[in-house]
């Protein structure tokens, strides 16, 4: 074998083991972040990073029904039952990105996964190290707002300076038997179970009852 | 020498760090490792790039026609342009392995890379199992057929590419089917890693959902891509045969679609877990069963392009993975359970599931008549092997059953569907098939299966058509577009959904051409004088003379033939027969004329010395067939296409409706 074959081989062949044993010689700083999430303990990063994707998920599912009820796949028991399983399951995901210091409105709705990681990075540099504990106590009814705002947003059709005459949002007709849908800022009340309606609110967040 | 060298070392390099990555992974995983985590994941790396560069040495060698090569000399010429010399890198054994390994690696890259923050508790399991297939792969090209194996005399020609891979679309359709095999890896090696790891939630489904429908889309190409060489080149004027091959590499995309249907129910509903698992396991081991039948020579088969004899090796892995798949699930068992129950018949998943069923039996049907051959020679000593007519027999009323499926389940809610919407979702699709199907039979069309694969075909279209518009009247109504923006928001909102449609569509256009062109297929062998005709229905052939050509690389013969329609001429058709010289070989290049009701199809079969004796065929809509991929293709694609793209941008930062 020449020099040259044996110098090139070698040096392909070399550099690759060398490579991969590379990190049991001197593993890299942060490797053991690697094992945060294996270890079931995930870095704060990781966390709100998967919790923002898993609200995405949680409001394409609920705008995914809507969508289903407007296409007649499904029925009205079955719309509400599904719809109000799927809106829980957003508020304990919400619940869970306030307690860890996301507030309404501090990050877009609808993100990459990548954007969801660089958002997360973004939150932890602004509010570093503060370990707070599982706070269950974030204000129902504010919760409640903060979906109905974030799958509005989620839903968004045009931005404003898209449309050029805004014109008022169609919408289905208000149904004839909620008087509290006819007056605008008044405070409702849901028919069916009789919580509190948020403003602008189209169901329930209780129970999942169409309210207009 | 400098590159023989290169690409023998690294390959047995790359063997050598595919073992120590998967066991780093393995370890590092089970002991919590995050120091071998990484090695193996850097080991893996690197047998990626010591494949690639083993792959360029191959490739430079074969462009430099480098003859102490065996591979080299045994599969490009001196005559063999630049091209087809590129393309004989998976001409042939050795380097057809080759390019599995390099596809292979280059996903492993693509999915490390993909994950070095992500699904940190199944990677390292999903990593060994990647390099696991990669060294079964590494093992036979180190120590069975070394691609770069020199000979003792390099000899001043070489045997040449065989002639009937000299043809573009057979450039293509290897590497594009091999896309779509080795793909499934990757789905797989998760399902491995979520298994092993314990981590059972959809994120492995979720993680790989796209790579399944990059192999799937890429399979399915690649076959119709096969279909369309069989009918140009190998001039028996159809494009399915049964064959071993063209079995194999449907059946890991008949499973694959059930994969892609099943996951929709464990992502909605959380059920079927174990089937899904289970489903995709399945399509792993019948992608390495599919080319063992191609690389292992066992059933004879019009690819044998590549013979050999390590089939056992084949078997042996195949038997390994199935043990340790199917050991892993039954130790997650407790784990897979369903989290609800089917509720009602008449619901997408019942529908689902039905089509899963109706799939996998598919998948067993051609599976056992494709194995038959071996089994009946193993108990009753003779190789019986099994044509086409027990393939159609066992198979069309299946694919009926399934074109059904593919307009029916849409229309189902998920969960259950009431008495009123189900009236409501099939009395249009159903009057337009039975319309559609008063048609045929009115223009004579009886021919039982064909009658009842167009109608339910039409009965497809009529339910997408459903949808769609219902779609869109529901943007229209709601969000106050017009018909063709709420069109595209809709299809881009829903790119998974609508996107399905849009295959399904494909999937019946596809059928209605497959249906027509099977059953009425009209043939006729007759040897003609030049100045004479032959008559099929209202069409005429007429035979012009001859004509010959001699390239550098074959000498060929044309028939020129009229075509006429009810005494009207409306083109020429051409057939071909070549002579290569190296290897010297005849191949027929069919003279066909394309059209939108119907090809016109002439194999000139042999010349004497005052005529020549010709095949005809009449194939009716057989260009829906390619047309139907080619909607399916797009169909894949919009459901390929990122969530977001397309649509318009919306932020939470603007106040986003008028409320």
């Amino acid at each position: 074998m020449e020099i040259l074959t044996v110098g090139v081989v070698g040096a392909a062949v070399a550099s690759s083991f060398l490579y991969a044993i590379w990190p049991l010689v001197r593993p890299p700083e942060g490797a053991e972040d690697l094992l945060a999430g294996a270890n079931g303990r995930e870095t704060r990063e990781q966390e709100v990073s998967r919790l923002l994707m898993e609200r995405d998920q949680a409001y394409k599912g609920i705008v995914d029904l809507e969508f289903d009820r407007q296409m007649g796949k499904l029925s009205d028991e079955d719309f509400a039952q599904m719809m109000a399983s799927a809106r829980a399951h957003a508020l304990a995901v919400l619940r869970r990105l306030e307690a860890r210091g996301v507030e309404e409105g501090a990050v877009p709705v609808q993100l990459s996964e990548r954007e969801a990681g660089r958002e997360a990075g973004r939150l932890a540099e602004a509010a570093p190290e503060t370990e707070e504990e599982e706070a269950e106590d974030a204000a129902e009814p504010a919760l409640d707002e903060r979906l109905e705002e974030e799958i509005l947003a989620y839903r968004a059709v045009k931005p404003p300076e898209a449309a050029p005459a805004p014109k008022p949002a169609p919408r289905p007709k208000p149904a004839a038997a909620s008087p509290a849908a006819q007056a605008p800022g008044a405070v409702r009340f849901c028919p069916s179970c009789g919580a509190k309606a948020g403003e602008g609110h189209n169901f329930c967040a209780a129970c999942g009852f169409k309210l207009r | 020498m400098l590159l023989i060298e290169l690409g023998n070392y690294s390959i047995t390099a790359a063997f050598v760090l595919a073992i120590f990555s998967a066991a780093a992974s393995v370890w590092g995983g089970l002991r919590r490792r995050a120091d071998l985590i990484l090695a193996g994941r850097n080991a893996a790396l690197a047998v990626f790039g010591l494949v690639t560069a083993a792959s360029a040495a191959l490739i430079w060698l074969l462009m430099a026609r480098d003859y102490r090569v065996e591979y080299v000399a045994s599969h490009v010429d001196n005559a063999l342009n630049a091209f087809y010399r590129f393309s004989a890198f998976w001409g042939g054994q050795e380097g057809s392995l080759l390019l599995w390994v390099l596809l292979l690696c280059v996903f492993a890259a693509v999915v490390i890379r993909q994950n070095r923050t992500r699904n940190a508790p199944l990677m390292p399991y999903a990593t060994a199992t990647l390099m696991v297939t990669a060294l079964f792969f590494l093992t036979i090209l180190t120590f069975i057929t070394p691609p770069f194996k020199t000979l003792p005399v390099p000899p001043p020609d070489g045997k040449g590419l065989n002639p009937l891979l000299q043809d573009w679309g057979m450039v293509i359709h290897p590497p594009i089917l091999y896309l779509g095999f080795v793909g499934f890896a990757v789905p797989f090696a998760f399902c491995i890693g979520a298994l092993a790891s314990g981590k059972l939630d959809t994120d492995w489904i979720t993680s790989t959902r796209r790579w399944t429908l990059f192999s799937w889309f890429f399979l399915g190409i690649g076959i119709l891509l096969g279909g369309a060489w069989a009918y140009k080149e190998l001039g028996w004027g159809g494009y399915w045969a049964w064959d071993p091959v063209e079995n194999a590499s449907l059946m890991p995309f008949l499973t694959g679609t059930a994969f892609l249907h099943s996951v929709m129910i464990q992502e909605k509903r959380g059920m079927l877990k174990v089937w899904n698992v289970s489903l995709i396991i399945m399509t792993y081991a019948l992608t390495i069963f599919g080319t063992f039948l191609t690389r292992s020579g066992i059933i004879s088969s019009v690819h044998a392009f590549a013979d050999s004899s390590f089939g056992w090796a084949f078997l042996a892995y195949l038997a390994l993975a199935l043990v340790v798949a199917f050991g892993l699930v039954i130790w997650r068992l407790p784990l897979l359970r369903s989290e609800h129950e089917m509720e009602s018949f008449f619901s997408r998943e019942a529908s689902f599931l039905l089509n899963n069923v109706v799939l996998v039996g598919m998948t067993f049907a051609v599976f056992w008549g494709t194995i038959f051959p071996v089994v009946s020679e193993a108990v009753k000593g003779i190789k019986v092997t099994v044509g086409p007519p027990f393939f159609n027999q066992v198979n069309v009323p299946i694919a009926i059953l399934l074109i059904f499926l593919a307009g029916a389940s849409p229309l189902l809610a998920w969960r259950m569907t009431s008495a009123r919407q189900f009236q409501k979702s099939f009395v249009y699709p159903s009057v337009v098939a039975v319309g559609g199907l008063a048609v045929l039979l009115l223009f004579g069309v009886t021919h039982l299966y064909a009658v009842l694969a167009i109608a339910l075909s039409i009965f497809v279209v009529g339910a997408i058509w459903l949808e769609y518009y219902r779609g869109v009247c529901s943007r229209v109504r709601h969000q106050g577009e017009n018909a063709l923006e709420a069109l595209w928001e809709l299809t881009m909102r829903n790119k998974r959904r609508f996107g399905g449609y849009i295959v399904h569509l494909g999937m019946a256009v596809l059928f209605i051409g497959v249906a027509a062109s099977s059953a009425y297929q009209q043939v006729g062998e007759v040897r003609l004088r030049p100045g004479e005709s032959f008559a099929m229905n209202s069409l005429r052939l007429r035979f012009e003379g001859l004509r010959e050509d001699r390239t550098s690389q074959y000498n060929s013969a044309f028939a020129r033939l009229a075509v006429f329609e009810d005494g009207r001429k409306i083109g020429e058709v051409e057939p071909e027969k070549r002579v290569y010289f190296t290897p010297p070989q005849p191949t027929t290049e069919a003279g066909i004329r394309r059209g939108f009701k119907n090809d016109i199809y002439a194999v000139f079969a042999e010349a004497d010395e005052d005529g020549a004796t010709f095949r005809f065929m009449v194939n009716p809509l057989i260009n829906w067939v390619w047309a139907g991929g080619i909607i399916f293709g797009l169909g894949a694609v919009v459901c390929f296409l990122p969530e977001r793209w397309g649509r318009r941008r919306s932020s939470y930062a603007a106040p986003a409706l008028a409320e």
